[in-house]
């Protein structure tokens, strides 16, 4: 599995702890940077608390944060929205799930790791949903009506909100396009087969 | 709230033996472990730093901490294509009896991502660097790591 690893590294040398009255405190500030925010700054705290301290009888050499992902340009074979396939059968499930599970890498920079543009009903043509589930601004009940859920609607919802909205769109979708981005790539255009029949589960 | 991502992170757990929050070793396991997985194209977009003891993903550790009751009760994962069981099948069969070997894992995984970042660098350079984490990782032992990744192609130098 080949990686095109980009000549600029970004490599930082940095410990996200700080002295403080004689004692080594975590340096929230730091960690928060570093993409740990709020309360993952109190579980990775103890790890490297106690990574600190063993590091600090064994060895007196600095401690080290390398800020890249490593599987940036690494194609993916699952999630299938992000593998190769251009052409995808999925059960309507088995496609929430998959949106679901791209959603849920949102990075804290957008334009770093995953990222669903839209997803569009491309069959039946012409189709309307009649009745969506919930009310939502003008535009977005424009957008859904006409078989769209932009991305917005898809990252701001909670994944119950969002699975309403995708069961609505998908109910009687045939084929539908997601638009997605895998990690350090160009955008895809995804055409995805809703399967009626029962397909096996992704999550068992 | 257990997003889709924790879920199916869960089911992949149960799958793989379950997971041991308790103890450190147990958390670094987990970490080496799907580290690996995302290496071998089951990808869940945890993003992996370089720590104390090697690649480490903070997000990682938070959502383990917020499945540690239905990783019990969740199905296994299983994927309808047989191109990715087969492939998840390989990637279990990649630890063999040490899937909780902390140092191993730790080993295996710290010179997998140096390798990856600086793929210019030669095996004695590598081999400082991951010592200068953990001296127990003598050049041997490093050696006989980059040997393991490149008989199963997770690694090409």
């Amino acid at each position: 599995m080949p990686v095109a690893v980009s000549k600029q590294l970004r490599v930082e040398e940095e410990v996200p702890i700080k002295k403080k009255g004689g004692y080594l405190l975590p340096d929230e500030n730091k960690l928060r940077r570093l993409g740990a925010a709020g309360d993952q700054v109190l579980l990775v705290l103890g790890e490297l608390m106690s990574g600190f301290a063993q590091k600090l009888f064994r060895t007196a050499s600095s401690v080290s944060m390398i800020r890249r992902d490593v599987f940036l340009n690494t194609r993916p074979e699952f999630p299938l929205l992000l593998s190769s396939d251009v052409q995808l059968i999925l059960g309507q499930e088995q496609l929430k799930t998959e949106i679901g599970l791209v959603v849920d890498m949102q990075q804290m920079n957008l334009f770093e790791g995953p990222h669903i543009y839209g997803v569009r009903v491309l069959e039946p043509a012409g189709y309307r949903l009649e009745r969506p589930p919930m009310d939502l601004r003008e535009g977005t009940l424009i957008e859904l009506r006409s078989g769209y859920i932009h991305h917005d609607v898809l990252y701001r919802h909670t994944p119950e909100t969002r699975g309403a909205l995708l069961d609505a769109l998908l109910s009687r979708a045939e084929v539908v396009e997601v638009i997605v981005r895998p990690p350090g790539e160009n955008t895809l255009r995804k055409t995805v087969t809703v399967a009626r029949q029962p397909q096996a589960v992704t999550t068992g | 709230m257990v997003t889709a991502r924790a879920q199916i992170l869960a089911s992949v757990l149960r799958r793989i033996g379950g997971v041991d929050l308790k103890h450190f070793r147990g958390r670094l396991a987990l970490q080496k472990q799907i580290y690996f997985l995302q290496v071998f194209g089951f990808y869940l977009g945890y993003r992996y730093s370089w720590y104390l003891y090697g690649p480490y993903s903070p997000s990682l550790t938070k959502d383990a901490f917020g499945i540690q009751d239905l990783v019990e009760t969740i199905n296994p994962i299983k994927f309808s294509e047989i191109s990715l069981e087969s492939r998840f099948e390989e990637f279990i069969k990649f630890f063999g009896p040490k899937r909780t070997d902390a140092q191993w894992l730790e080993l295996i995984s710290s010179v997998h991502f140096l390798a990856k970042l600086y793929p210019s660098w030669s095996r004695d350079r590598l081999a400082k660097r991951v010592q200068r984490k953990n001296p127990d990782f003598t050049s041997e032992k490093v050696e006989k790591a980059i040997e393991y990744l490149e008989s199963r192609q997770l690694l090409t130098r």
